[in-house]
């Protein structure tokens, strides 16, 4: 279990790293995607659809900004929204099927 | 009136990356036809073109923000590294110029529709999607959902390169994408001429960038049956104002200027590569593609912009001609120079460049103008090449 676990780490830190073209040693789980690695809306749209590729799963609109809590400004999502954050969205995704 | 000048050039055209190589090949007339080779052309019946000999992933190396090329088409890549290049070669600072009055002004045309992959992709989704075949529209939905990156339809759309060019040199003023065809980097510089020459803007980045040496493109030049088939003497085959001429090669590039007020310029110790002074354009209003016979849009077109710039016609030394080498451009176009200059028409050098890049599309104007300020840097005219048979409606000096 805690093999999967990891790898979905390593995975999903991958695909940030690749999308942002950030080198995966400079990214901390503690990173907020918004804030630190300066992503912006496209690029989740871009981090989602490789995640949902990569895992077999299926990810709605705003399902990942919304897991850090519903009816949020964008600043709060921007605070709220680390890598370590993703990480467990994509844990859950993969228990709930 | 504020003068505008041109204060930095960018280049990627069919000879390669940078303004140097465009001018060694052009000035030297040699040509940059080649067999295509990005795909499987062999069922098509023109199968040479001038491409940029640069793959998706030479040209990805190039990009200072790497993060940006996943909303790129190949056209808007090649856009950024044309721009990279202008905006060293000028010397301007984003940072020490009024943002607000710095714009980006870019011709472009369909822009994914250039993308091997995403015609690829395409196909096999609506390929998919006719298993289906009575709910057409659900499956190809089902498809796009899940195989379509989500960074495609942004590629396909035209401003999505002038969007990051701004973007990156905080260029907050007025930003332009032009899309006319054949006209939209001509008419991308102009208006960026306009902007500043009326006080709207103070430096503009403009020019224009096309791609369309891709299955998608070939294809549609084909249908309308413009290129030329000769692909037994591909390597001459491009013949503008030729007798033998039987249509154009298509061309793939880049062309980006950094222009501005000339205090602007000289303020900040810019060098001063041309100036821009007089632009008009017009329309036949006649036919999509046809040009009328007395080639009265052209002619306005000419007579205006000579009035904008308050000079005569017997003060015109070299005209860069559209001369794309179909039968009826070359003669229309050769029309409407000797409407416009009379007698003057016989003593005027008038060149193709096109016969050794082809016939870039919507980056047409662009690299043609930055043919045109080079020959003035260097005082040289650049050729037509491949001039060998004379027709009696085409009877200028073709500088062949």
């Amino acid at each position: 279990m805690e093999a999967v676990s990891e790898k979905v780490e390593t995975t999903v830190t991958e695909i940030i790293s690749r999308s942002l073209r950030i080198d995966v040693g400079k990214i901390v789980a503690q990173a907020r995607l918004f804030v630190d690695l300066d992503a912006e809306s496209l690029d989740l749209l871009d981090i989602r659809y490789e995640i949902e590729n990569k895992f077999g799963i299926k990810i709605s609109d705003n399902e990942i900004t919304e897991s850090v809590g519903r009816n949020l400004t964008q600043k709060e999502i921007g605070e709220l929204l680390t890598v370590e954050r993703v990480v467990s969205f994509v844990k859950d995704k993969i228990n709930q099927q | 009136m504020r003068k505008v000048v041109v204060s930095g050039i960018g280049i990627v055209s069919p000879f390669g990356n940078g303004t140097d190589i465009f001018w060694q090949g052009i000035s030297k007339g040699k040509t940059a036809a080649r067999l295509i080779s990005a795909f499987d052309a062999s069922d098509f019946p023109t199968r040479f073109c001038a491409n940029v000999p640069l793959g998706d992933t030479e040209l990805d190396a190039l990009i200072e923000n790497q993060k940006t090329i996943k909303t790129l088409s190949r056209p808007g890549k090649l856009a950024i590294i044309a721009v990279q290049e202008a905006v060293k070669h000028s010397g301007i600072d984003p940072d020490r110029v009024n943002n607000f009055r710095f714009g980006t002004s870019i011709g472009a045309a369909g822009l994914g529709l250039t993308d091997i992959d995403y015609t690829k992709n395409l196909v096999k989704l609506v390929r998919d999607s006719e298993a289906g075949k009575d709910d057409f529209f659900s499956q190809l939905w089902y498809g796009v959902s899940r195989k379509l990156h989500p960074m495609t339809p942004l590629k396909n759309l035209s401003n999505i390169p002038t969007a990051q060019i701004a973007i990156k040199y905080k260029a907050m003023g007025e930003c332009l994408t032009v899309t006319t065809a054949c006209t939209s980097s001509s008419q991308a510089i102009g208006e960026a001429y306009r902007k500043i020459k009326y006080g709207i803007l103070d430096a503009a980045i403009c020019g224009g960038s096309d791609s369309m040496t891709s299955p998608f493109g070939v294809s549609a030049f084909s249908i309308l049956g413009v290129m030329s088939k000769n692909n037994d003497e591909y390597l001459t085959a491009c013949r503008p104002f030729d007798k033998t001429r039987d249509g154009f090669m298509l061309g793939e590039g880049s062309a980006m200027f950094v222009i501005e007020e000339y205090e602007h310029c000289i303020k900040r110790g810019g060098t001063i590569f041309a100036e821009i002074i007089g632009y008009a354009s017009t329309n036949d209003a006649f036919r999509l593609t046809d040009e009328p016979p007395d080639a009265a849009g052209s002619v306005r077109a000419m007579q205006n912009a000579l009035k904008d710039a308050s000079i005569s016609a017997e003060d015109i030394d070299y005209i860069n001609a559209h001369g794309t080498g179909t039968k009826m451009n070359d003669k229309t176009e050769t029309y409407a120079i000797k409407r416009v200059f009379g007698e003057h028409s016989k003593s005027i050098p008038v060149s193709s460049t096109k016969s050794m890049i082809g016939h870039l599309i919507a980056a047409a104007g662009a690299i043609e103008f930055a043919a045109c300020v080079l020959a003035l840097q260097y005082k040289l005219i650049p050729p037509t090449i491949n001039y060998r048979f004379k027709d009696e409606e085409c009877n200028l000096d073709y500088v062949s």
